[in-house]
């Protein structure tokens, strides 16, 4: 028997209160870990994204827009680049890649990049893991699509499934039910040669197609309204067909790094020209993480003060319960406890419940997580990994101790206070 | 003059005073003891009418209120000396038994004993069989039952237990069968002096009931130890 029996006996004494008070700490101490935890799983998600790639090109009107389009899909890019600018920008630095892109065309709903085949084999959509197919192949001649895995998933489209793309991105359906938007080019039909595995990334939720593909699509509407009727070929696109939209650019490195020491100076010479929009993808999303900041720093200060509530809930439940306490601390007074070594068991049991509370609160955190991710893994084909910080985990269940521990001041002080005489007996 | 007190004493009062602070509306309730000694295994009962001081006289002997004036010696340690731990000492040198027990609800008939051990003398590897063995002689066989699940006399015996389980020198029962039908008060009565008897402890009785008055051979009234002290 130990000061500390006393503490666990006591506690269960008051099971139903200790149950309730330790859930609350849990809910606010594995609020405040699921937060800290995604914060950064969340920027390190988003960073997948920007693969190897050191710049991207393009026409928007920002860096971080040419990123959020060029490389998380958002919108299709204002404004296409020329090709005399692609080809002077081939021939500015010996590059290690540089691969064309082309956004603008969708199917039901999900973006279709049209791209060399360089973009499979160079380019990798994040670091150190290159693209690798699921079933089939890359696409290696015209009319033919690689699916992206969740949208292969979505969609249900099968290996060697027909389908014909939407101009735009609206979620028209060919041959389907309900209303389409956009204009369908129903004169090509594109056929499933290959689903990717899943990168994590956002380009699992996107459709690939070769660049001339899409010249051949965009080219037989220019010859529509020029009233030229018939397929198009290769041989009938003019310059001004071949449309880009970004380069994915990377500069050589030394083997095992992807640094180049070269970078800067390249992107200051890129920046000078005002036709074009020069982004660094990883910096741009450490810009975009940094206005994201405020919000995630709101979110953690209302999980601080859900912790400060569960410890106020601790000190009105201890305080509620001292009525019926009164009489056990009186015979442990009588049996030879002196009063700071009942203020110390009482202030224990505090502590005990923010301690049971925090570490609810990390499995509750933990399990969360793992449901989340794999929520969203199976649903968005976003790959999240938790940063289980061991560190935060341990401040944070500290924190929660100490607070608990400072609200069962108020109980032990009343504990240390509590007259014998009164309680055990009316004075005679 | 007081008599000298004797080598095996196990309380020794002399001169005590003890008043309640007064809030100035009326004469505050004041307690003397000329003088009051009791032996080691010795037993004594002390009647006094409700209200006179009963209870008051118990917590100066347990240390829980602290006189005005005089001495109160437990195994002829000054109580109120300041070298004194009286929280230790209590622990070490006396066993309760209350009206209502007092018994600590959630906890075994053994752990409400061993709670009892930690603030006692004895080597923490004794506790064990020392409770346990204990309850034996007391009749409870199931010492790890919670006392709420105990019967009423069962739990008085655990009650008994629990302040001679440290091996006091002295047990203080405050009406320990005010709770109790006269039969089962009876056998509670019989079963604390046997057992106070067997450890060798002084048992002091404060009760204001009439029946147990033949049981014991030394019956002192509150009042009169105010003028005339009782050793023996």
């Amino acid at each position: 028997m130990t000061d500390f029996t006393i503490v666990l006996r006591s506690l269960r004494v008051r099971l139903f209160s200790t149950i309730v008070t330790a859930l609350l700490v849990a809910t606010s101490a594995g609020l405040l870990l699921t937060i800290l935890s995604l914060r950064s799983a969340g920027k390190a998600a988003f960073e997948r994204g920007s693969g190897n790639a050191h710049l991207l090109v393009s026409a928007d009107q920002s860096p971080l827009v040419a990123v959020l389009n060029g490389l998380f899909y958002a919108n299709p890019p204002r404004a296409p680049l020329s090709q005399a600018k692609v080809s002077e920008i081939r021939r500015l630095f010996p590059w290690d890649f540089m691969v064309e892109t082309q956004l603008g065309d969708s199917y039901r709903g999900f973006p279709v990049l049209a791209t060399t085949p360089e973009f499979f084999t160079k380019f990798e959509p994040v670091v150190g893991e290159p693209w690798a197919p699921a079933s089939g192949k890359f696409f290696d001649g015209n009319m033919q699509v690689v699916l992206g895995a969740a949208c292969a998933r979505e969609t249900g489209l099968r290996m060697g499934a027909k389908l014909v793309l939407t101009h735009g991105s609206g979620a028209s359906r060919e041959g389907g039910e309900g209303e389409e938007h956009g204009h369908v080019h129903r004169e090509y039909e594109f056929e499933v040669v290959g689903i990717l595995k899943p990168t994590g990334s956002p380009h699992d939720r996107a459709l690939f197609v070769s660049l001339e593909s899409s010249w051949i699509l965009h080219a037989h509407d220019r010859r529509e309204r020029e009233g030229l009727e018939g397929k198009v070929t290769a041989a009938d696109l003019l310059e001004d067909d071949r449309k880009v939209t970004g380069m994915l650019l990377r500069l050589p490195t030394r083997s095992g790094s992807n640094v180049s020491s070269a970078l800067q100076q390249v992107f200051d010479t890129l920046r000078r020209d005002t036709s074009i929009t020069v982004a660094q993808p990883a910096d741009q999303i450490d810009k975009l993480f940094n206005i994201v900041a405020n919000v995630d720093g709101i979110f953690i200060a209302l999980a601080i003060v859900t912790l400060f509530s569960s410890a106020v809930a601790i000190l009105l439940s201890m305080v509620n319960s001292m009525a019926q306490r009164r009489r056990q601390i009186a015979v442990l007074r009588v049996l030879g406890a002196s009063q700071s070594r009942v203020f110390g068991i009482v202030l224990t049991e505090a502590a005990v419940i923010g301690l049971l509370g925090s570490v609810a609160g990390i499995l509750v955190s933990v399990i969360a997580l793992t449901i989340a991710t794999a929520w969203l893994r199976e649903s968005l084909g976003l790959i999240i990994a938790p940063d289980f910080d061991p560190r935060a985990s341990v401040i944070v269940a500290a924190g929660a101790v100490a607070l608990s521990a400072l609200a069962g001041l108020v109980p032990a002080v009343m504990a240390y206070r509590t007259s014998v005489s009164t309680q055990l007996r009316p004075l005679g | 003059m007081a008599p000298a007190a004797s080598a095996q004493s196990a309380l020794s009062i002399r001169d005590l005073a003890f008043a309640y602070p007064s809030d100035g509306r009326e004469v505050p309730f004041q307690l003397t003891i000329k003088h009051f000694e009791l032996a080691r295994a010795s037993e004594c009962l002390l009647v006094g009418r409700s209200g006179g001081g009963k209870s008051t006289f118990l917590q100066l002997v347990a240390g829980l209120l602290e006189p005005q004036q005089g001495t109160v010696k437990l195994d002829d340690i000054d109580l109120f000396a300041r070298s004194t731990n009286r929280d230790l000492l209590r622990g070490a040198k006396l066993g309760f038994v209350f009206q209502t027990f007092n018994l600590l609800q959630g906890f075994s008939a053994l752990e409400n004993l061993m709670v009892a051990l930690m603030f006692s003398t004895l080597p923490k590897s004794e506790w064990h069989a020392r409770g346990i063995s204990l309850l034996a002689a007391l009749g409870i066989d199931k010492p790890n039952t919670r006392v709420e699940e105990l019967s009423v006399g069962q739990q008085q015996r655990v009650a008994i237990a629990r302040a001679l389980v440290c091996k006091p020198a002295l047990v203080l029962a405050d009406e320990p069968t005010a709770s109790l039908d006269p039969e089962n008060a009876k056998i509670a009565m019989e079963l604390l002096r046997e057992h106070c008897r067997v450890e060798g402890a002084a048992l002091l009785v404060v009760s204001h009931d009439p029946s147990l008055v033949p049981l014991f051979a030394r019956v002192e009234k509150l009042q009169s130890l105010a003028t005339a002290g009782g050793a023996r």
